[in-house]
């Protein structure tokens, strides 16, 4: 995957993947914070059964 | 002649360039090293955390704190530098904010621009600092999902909304009345204290930690040398922490953050004077060393805020006698029925309302830049009362927003058992450190491997 967006040192500025690319910059970013909102919701339902599991234990 | 005067002119420009080359990249090198040294606070966090817990919660207290920075930074650069930017003029977007959105060019690797990134490293890790302040209060009962989205919103959110009004040059704190602030002791401390007594009162206290009538038990630090080591890496994170509050301006003079003339060495004396007052205090009141080391930490929070202005035996004196009152004031906490485990609405709270409001006693009358009003009393109480509601509010609202959908505190049978035991995979000391053991491990001379026997 060719995510440069320079193809020269030359006068480059900002040069990050996808700088000049809207759709991989932003999937980057959607994805990043999508990710952290699945994290606190699958931890809050493995908590809980993880306490439920605890809490049945005879 | 005219080509020597040619050439000449050509070494002096490329002096030139080199020259502003080699001071950007030594700004660079003193935020990266300033971000570095704070990563110690987080160790000091992390170690005095689980000093503070019963061994039976030892490494749920490690996660808990380890995950806040890791949910902090990534969501710090999400919005949080964003809002710094954005809100110093209050609830109004300033121009110019949307370089801080996470999709700007200056939010990645950029040649022309060196400061984003270190500035928004340093920035990031005042923001898991602030979040950790919360984290060692709630340890023992509070779920660890409800804990990251607090975490988060102090974090990310509420500190930074403080340092834009009252830690930023054109914050309207500032700009309006003179609020001095220096090395943050109201935008971190005092919001994150304010923000975790709010927490505090929905989160309740740990079972066992008060009686049928009220009086308090002690629910002993499962290692206090652990705690005390914990907070002299503190300490010496909070020389990066410090450092990373003054603004290297390549070429000229050091300013704190309001653009106000100001050198590191007033940094170095009144730290140090505030540390070691801090420390002689807590030793009067409470012969303790987990208290003499909190003690000097809120030494130097009480004297942050004039850091740049102090005559160092001020500092001092300020340091001493806040190091006496905190412990009395952890006490009127715990005597009130909030259960603290670690004193940080004592040590960030008071301290960085004492920070700040000592300024306006002993500080009053140091003049301003850009036309801001200079330094009184009644600004800095100004400053006290916004930080204190802002941190207070939000930290009392969605935690009672939590507590009522049950999601705030894990049930009463886990933490009578202990959340290691319950949440996490390993044990903290498999050696069955303070509880009898099962079994225990021998050596067999085979170093690849032990062999487990019935303890005796």
């Amino acid at each position: 995957m060719n995510s440069s967006p320079i193809t020269s040192w030359d006068g480059a500025t900002a040069y990050f993947t996808f700088a000049d690319s809207g759709l991989g910059l932003w999937l980057s970013l959607i994805g990043s914070v999508a990710l952290l909102v699945a994290i606190i919701w699958y931890g809050t339902r493995h908590e809980s059964r993880d306490f439920a599991k605890f809490l049945k234990k005879p | 002649m005219d080509q020597q005067i040619i050439d000449l002119g050509q070494k002096v420009a490329a002096l030139e360039a080199a020259s502003t080359m080699a001071n950007t990249i030594n700004m660079e090198i003193f935020y990266w090293w300033c971000t570095a040294l704070m990563i110690t606070i987080h160790a000091g966090f992390l170690a005095y955390e689980m000093g503070a817990s019963r061994a039976k919660n030892v490494l749920a207290s490690a996660i808990k704190n380890l995950l806040a920075f890791a949910f902090v930074c990534p969501t710090f650069f999400f919005f949080g530098w964003w809002i710094y930017n954005a809100f110093p003029g209050g609830l109004t977007i300033a121009d110019g904010a949307s370089a801080a959105l996470p999709w700007s060019m200056s939010m990645g690797p950029n040649l022309s621009d060196n400061a984003t990134g270190v500035f928004w490293a340093a920035f990031a890790l005042f923001a898991a600092t602030t979040a950790s302040i919360l984290s060692g209060a709630v340890i023992e009962r509070i779920r660890l999902t409800a804990f990251l989205v607090l975490a988060v919103i102090l974090g990310s959110v509420i500190w930074i909304l403080a340092a834009a009004w009252g830690w930023h040059p054109s914050g309207w704190l500032t700009t309006k009345f003179g609020f001095h602030d220096a090395a943050a002791a109201g935008c971190v401390h005092l919001i994150a204290g304010a923000f975790t007594l709010g927490v505090l009162l929905n989160l309740g206290p740990r079972l066992g930690k008060y009686n049928a009538d009220g009086t308090p038990n002690a629910l002993k630090a499962h290692s206090v040398p652990l705690t005390v080591v914990g907070l002299m890496l503190i300490i010496v994170g909070f020389f990066g922490f410090l450092g990373g509050c003054i603004i290297y301006n390549p070429g000229g003079q050091w300013t704190n953050i309001f653009g106000q003339p100001a050198t590191l060495s007033s940094f170095a004396f009144n730290t140090l004077m505030g540390f070691a007052g801090g420390i002689i205090g807590g030793w009067v009141k409470t012969r303790d060393p987990f208290w003499m080391m909190s003690c000097g930490l809120v030494g130097i929070i009480s004297v942050a805020s004039g850091l740049d202005v102090w005559y160092p035996p001020l500092a001092f004196l300020i340091g001493t006698f806040t190091g006496i009152v905190v412990p009395m004031i952890a006490n009127f906490i715990e005597k009130k029925g909030i259960d603290d485990a670690v004193g940080a609405v004592a040590v960030h709270g008071c301290g960085g309302a004492i920070g700040v409001l000592v300024v306006g006693v002993f500080a009053a009358g140091y003049p301003n830049v850009n036309g801001a009003p200079p330094v009184t009393f009644f600004g800095q109480l100004v400053g006290f009362v916004v930080m204190s509601l802002l941190g207070f509010v939000p930290g009392y609202a969605i935690s009672a927003v939590m507590k009522a959908m049950g999601t705030l505190r894990v049930p009463r049978d886990v933490e009578i058992m202990g959340l290691d035991l319950v949440e996490v995979p390993i044990e903290a000391y498999p050696e069955n450190i303070g509880r009898p053991a099962a079994e225990t491990l021998v050596p067999t001379g085979d170093f690849g491997s032990a062999t487990a026997v019935p303890a005796e």
